[in-house]
């Protein structure tokens, strides 16, 4: 982002405003197909990765969790799962009809009594401070235009000793990996977009944003920029995606 | 990402596919909803946690709050539950030791017994030697990676591993990882030509 309003969608540059219209159109044109997608973008390694955020996240029977950028809810569902029936999970994302896709997935599976349905723009939470034990983002930040600002937002709605998870892409470190991760993304990735959902600019998109996404130390800086205390990542895959966590103190 | 936690997994998708498919199951599991219970395997230093919910039953390495019961079995004490108990009878193994709530560990170990569960393969991963063979054969990530990519990368590869003290799990990940991208890119490659071959052929009888 820079002072003359205009941000990053993928490689190129648009308006702020144009931005949030843009991302809204690219997971409206495949809101539909996202499940059988996700599973073929990350190979099914998606669901070890979630596994593996959620486990950091330390919920208990009572928590109150909210998730942004929740999509279909793999994540939420596994929350739900965890606070028990006293505990509430708070499902959101900045897009209805993606978020009535994951309510209704969520209700097939059986998951009602502790889930809440909201539609939350992760730049401006729609809650009171302090109202929740955790709070996470799952391969949604690198959408938001205003980075910092969800942080921002992340931190205030945490109660004092609860914590935040980021699970994004990243970066990989080593070539061979690297090579490997270009590979998939650059080239199947438009590619299974074309022929699945016929949509290559989408996931064009998707592939561009995760490389202009901050990288594992620049992330941690701006997490801790917004008062998050006691950073650290997990590298999962070599670096192609990393949990971030931080806590409120 | 560990080793146990690759094995978590796997339990994980194995018990829950068998509960999908037994309503009755499903629904036993879904009433203890919340709970938590730990299982330590002796000898092993090792403790999953496992907490049912309506939809699935996750497995946890670590948590951070208080089990509502703790299960301790040896190996052998554990594969017991690979097999049903008549009604009436304790589900809970013989030798297994039961701390804190003794009726949520019964209703736990009945449905257990309930689901064919291999239990062997899994905790073979405990009590086993690591190497990379058997744990890629238990695991069962072909080793497509290693044999299709070419040498240099390979050693690049494992050069990186030691030099980050990564270990065998993250070589695993990664073999997943490039196996999958190797055969997705396999199939999409079929797939496009099969698009092509088929719309070159309706083209033709136009
Ligand atoms: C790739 S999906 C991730 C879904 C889910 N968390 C998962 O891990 O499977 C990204 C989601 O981010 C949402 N999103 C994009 N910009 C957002 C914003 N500013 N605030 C909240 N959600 C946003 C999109 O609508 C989309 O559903």
């Amino acid at each position: 982002m820079n002072d003359k309003g205009t941000t990053h969608f993928g490689y190129e540059q648009v308006e702020t405003g144009e931005k949030a219209k843009r991302v809204r159109e690219v997971f409206d044109s495949v809101a539909t197909k996202y499940d059988l997608m996700n599973d073929l973008m990350s190979l099914g390694i998606h669901r070890l990765w979630k596994r593996y955020a959620v486990e950091l996240a330390g919920l208990r029977p009572g928590h109150k969790v909210l998730d942004l950028a929740s999509g279909t809810g793999d994540l939420a569902a596994r929350y739900s799962g965890l606070v028990g029936p006293e505990g509430l999970v708070t499902m959101t994302d900045i897009n209805a009809a993606m978020l009535d896709q994951g309510r209704a997935r969520m209700a097939d599976r059986g998951l009602i009594g502790n889930v809440e349905y909201v539609q939350v723009n992760a730049e401006a939470i729609p809650f009171e401070d302090g109202r929740f034990d955790c709070v996470t983002i799952g391969f949604g930040l690198r959408n938001v235009t205003d980075k910092q600002k969800a942080l921002d937002e992340m931190f205030r709605v945490l109660r004092p000793g609860g914590r935040a998870l980021i699970l994004e892409f990243s970066h990989p470190r080593s070539a061979p990996l690297k090579w490997a991760y270009d590979t998939y993304s650059f080239n199947l990735l438009p590619l299974i977009g074309k022929l699945v959902t016929k949509d290559e600019d989408s996931y064009r998109y998707l592939a561009e944003s995760i490389r202009m996404h901050p990288d594992q130390e620049t992330l941690r800086g701006m997490m801790e920029q917004s008062g998050f205390e006691r950073c650290d990542y997990h590298n999962l895959t070599g670096g192609v995606v990393a949990v971030h966590r931080g806590y409120k103190l | 990402m560990s080793i146990s936690d690759l094995t978590h997994a796997g339990l994980e998708q194995a018990i829950n596919h068998h509960i999908s498919m037994d309503q009755n199951a499903r629904a036993q599991m879904a009433q203890l909803h919340g709970r938590v219970i730990a299982l330590e395997v002796l000898g092993t230093g090792r403790t999953v946690y496992l907490v049912p919910g309506p939809e699935m039953i996750q497995l946890l390495s670590s948590y951070e709050g208080e089990p509502d019961c703790l299960l301790q079995g040896s190996p052998l004490t554990i594969t017991q539950l690979r097999h049903p108990v008549p009604e009436g009878e304790d589900p809970v193994p013989t030798d297994m030791r039961v701390s804190g709530e003794s009726e949520l560990a019964q209703q736990f170990c009945r449905i257990l017994r309930g689901v064919e569960i291999n239990w062997e393969a899994y905790l073979s991963q405990y009590t086993g030697s690591l190497i990379a063979g058997e744990v890629s054969k238990a695991i069962d990530f072909a080793g497509y990676w290693r044999d299709h990519i070419i040498d240099t990368l390979n050693r690049d590869l494992r050069e990186y591993m030691q030099e980050e003290g990564a270990v065998l799990p993250t070589r695993h990940e990664i073999d997943a990882f490039g196996n999958g991208v190797l055969q997705l890119e396999q199939r999409l490659r079929q797939l496009q030509q099969r698009i092509e071959r088929l719309t070159g052929i309706e083209g033709e009888s136009r």
